[in-house]
């Protein structure tokens, strides 16, 4: 089996194989955060950090890993990744930290990491894997910072809290308190989720008329 | 040399080394990194509570604010007990804060702790906020004693502290800080926010009642504006105020004799 | 340390803090698995049982080894190991004692270490103070609100199945609505009840 080059995996992430668009994968511990643009940045981060690091570790050590304990060793490793992440948060961004509290453990259960840890690292050598991880994460982060840019602006009137609405859209009790709690969170990924894969079944539609021709 | 991977000797092995190579870089992490995160919460707690009591505190002079805080009494409930060592450490008592309401004489006999005691009991419960209830007193120039606290009490995830300042004539809040909380980012996180803190400041807390949320737009004297979209993190701070701070505060100081 | 009774803890737990619609703990495997009605009971009886077990499980182990030898922050890969165990002693038991119960709940069983809302369970219980029988109705309880909010959504698809759907938001689009409209729901029991 070939590797696949680093431009094809970065495409792969990013656009045509998105994990939370097309796999629907990773939403859980990171809906919660998307209210805020900030919040959603630095999970995201960790989450593509983690990612790529617990990927090139199982990549690394495939050849090596015990059978029977690769499973538990897979979650170990990641967990490993995110204890390390949380110590690193809680001395430099202590405030960031204590406000993303129970989240960040969360990560470890996050689906995106399981699945690239569990389906690409053991097959491909650990620097790509570490990069497929690492895309991984971006194209989640571009997702979930699209719904922290329409959630926070509604409710608070502010991106990463400079004010971009004038001060009376939120001292009238005129915002949209709906656009940070839970049910708006599932609203907006369902319409997020519903125009990429029109847009998708587009090109495949216009791909497949394409071809039938040329075949002809 | 071939290595079964599926033996048992392996397996085992393989366990075994891949536990300590991971533990052991964490506990390193752990022990080089908890000494900062611990020092930056007892500065805060420094600042916040200086802020709740109304005095000057400015994180740009933390060595002039640490001063001040060493200035104040501190007490807590509990007592002393011998450690291993044959050292007083102070012992916290749990706390019956209905019966405490109705007769603010059950308040167990505060003790006097110093600023370790204090930054001990953080350090502790720094991952789950856990705190007991401190209780400040700050004596002014012209003798007025300002009273304050730390008081832990129920929030949606976690516990929510607060730091609570009262007035010498016991009529009015001078101040509310967040101390710890684990609240939804965003949401009732946003508790924590000078916004939402700062509405305390001279809010009059009525006999009975206590602090009350603002409706529609009226502002009462002892109302403060709940954070849309988040009114069970609200409650809670409402509840720890009304439920636990002012009755302890009250308890302790009648216990201390009041400033008259 | 603040004491509330266990029957607002499991009732809080079930609806106004419902583990899935208002926490998001533990999607994934919903939209992977809430297509079906027989599957969706499956799974969430066997998150019920892993999330009684694994909380009865931690809480003496947080209690009486993490927090007095100061390892509290080796807690999520405790936790982990924890889980990851009583689903492979779960999977082993009922192969064994009944094939039967085995091919209509074991297959199920794997996905759950993959589950947010066992982990989220248990670090609530470890940040929420609780004690050994709160930790239990709570385990309980957000086991019994998962699996409540997954047979209704299964109940729910299958009537979306049979209607005209947006090509575009088929499947798990669709999912993510009707889940939308559910939270919706359940906020609404949120000023019935109040637990920490």
């Amino acid at each position: 089996m070939s590797t696949p080059t680093f431009k094809q995996v970065t495409r792969e992430n990013l656009n045509i194989n998105n994990p939370v668009l097309v796999q629907v994968l990773g939403i859980c511990s990171t809906l919660a955060v998307t209210n805020k643009v900030t919040n959603t940045l630095i999970m995201t981060i960790g989450v593509s950090l983690v990612t790529g690091f617990a990927s090139y570790t199982l990549s690394w050590i495939r050849t090596l890993i015990a059978r029977r304990v690769r499973m538990i060793f897979q979650v170990l490793a990641i967990t490993f990744y995110v204890v390390l992440l949380q110590l690193i948060l809680n001395a430099f961004v202590p405030e960031v930290a204590r406000s993303l509290g129970p989240y960040v453990g969360l990560i470890i259960t996050n689906c995106i990491v399981m699945g690239r840890t569990e389906t690409f690292a053991p097959a491909n050598p650990p620097l790509i894997s570490w990069w497929d991880g690492f895309t991984s994460g971006l194209g989640y982060m571009l997702v979930l910072g699209l719904m922290s840019l329409i959630r926070e602006p509604l409710a608070f009137g502010t991106i990463a809290d400079i004010p971009i609405f004038p001060p009376e859209y939120v001292s009238s009790g005129n915002n949209w308190t709906i656009a940070i709690m839970a049910p708006s969170a599932f609203f907006l990924v369902a319409i997020i989720l519903w125009v990429f894969k029109t847009r998708a079944l587009k090109i495949e539609a216009a791909a497949k008329p394409a071809t039938a021709g040329g075949t002809k | 040399m071939k290595i079964n991977k599926d033996g048992h000797v392996f397996t085992i092995a393989f366990t075994f080394i891949c536990t300590i190579v991971l533990v052991f870089p964490l506990t390193l992490a752990y022990v080089g990194t908890k000494p900062i995160a611990d020092a930056y919460w007892l500065d805060q707690h420094i600042l916040k509570t200086l802020t709740s009591m109304a005095l000057p505190a400015d994180a740009k002079n933390i060595d002039q604010a640490r001063q001040d805080y060493a200035k104040l009494e501190k007490f807590t409930v509990g007592k002393y007990v011998k450690d291993t060592n044959n050292k007083d450490i102070v012992e916290y008592a749990g706390l019956d804060y209905a019966s405490i309401a109705t007769d603010p004489s059950k308040l167990p006999t505060v003790l006097k702790v110093t600023d370790a005691d204090v930054s001990k009991a953080l350090q502790d419960n720094s991952y789950t906020g856990n705190y007991p209830a401190f209780f400040y007193i700050y004596t002014d120039a012209q003798g007025a004693q300002h009273y304050g606290g730390d008081f832990t009490g129920p929030g949606l995830w976690g516990n929510v502290a607060l730091a609570i300042g009262i007035s010498p004539d016991q009529t009015q809040l001078t101040g509310m800080q967040v101390l710890f909380n684990v609240e939804t980012p965003g949401l009732g996180g946003r508790i924590a926010e000078p916004w939402f803190t700062g509405q305390f400041a001279g809010l009059k807390p009525v006999a009975g009642t206590g602090l009350i949320f603002n409706q529609s737009g009226q502002k009462a004297e002892n109302g403060f504006d709940a954070i849309a979209g988040a009114t069970i993190s609200s409650t809670a701070v409402k509840d720890t105020v009304n439920q636990r701070a002012l009755v302890l505060l009250k308890a302790f100081i009648q216990q201390k004799g009041g400033s008259k | 340390m603040s004491y509330v009774d266990p029957i607002t803890l499991l009732f809080a737990s079930i609806f106004t803090s419902n583990i899935l619609l208002a926490n998001f703990l533990g999607t994934c495997s919903f939209i992977a698995i809430s297509k079906d009605i027989g599957s969706a009971n499956g799974l969430g009886i066997a998150v019920i049982v892993v999330l009684v077990l694994s909380s009865a499980i931690s809480w003496p182990i947080l209690h009486y080894v993490l927090i007095p030898f100061n390892m509290i922050y080796l807690d999520l890969f405790v936790y982990i190991i924890i889980v990851a165990a009583v689903v492979q002693a779960l999977e082993m038991i009922i192969e064994r004692v009944s094939p039967a119960l085995y091919m209509s709940l074991g297959i199920y069983l794997p996905l759950i270490v993959a589950n947010c809302a066992i982990l989220g369970v248990v670090l609530f219980m470890e940040i929420r103070n609780y004690d050994f029988g709160q930790a239990i109705v709570f385990g309980a309880g957000s086991g019994i609100g998962w699996w409540l909010a997954i047979v209704a959504a299964a109940a729910m698809r299958k009537k979306i199945d049979k209607n005209p759907v947006p090509a575009g938001l088929q499947g798990p689009g669709i999912t993510l609505i009707t889940m939308g409209f559910m939270a919706m729901a359940f906020v609404g029991f949120s000023g019935i009840l109040r637990v920490q």
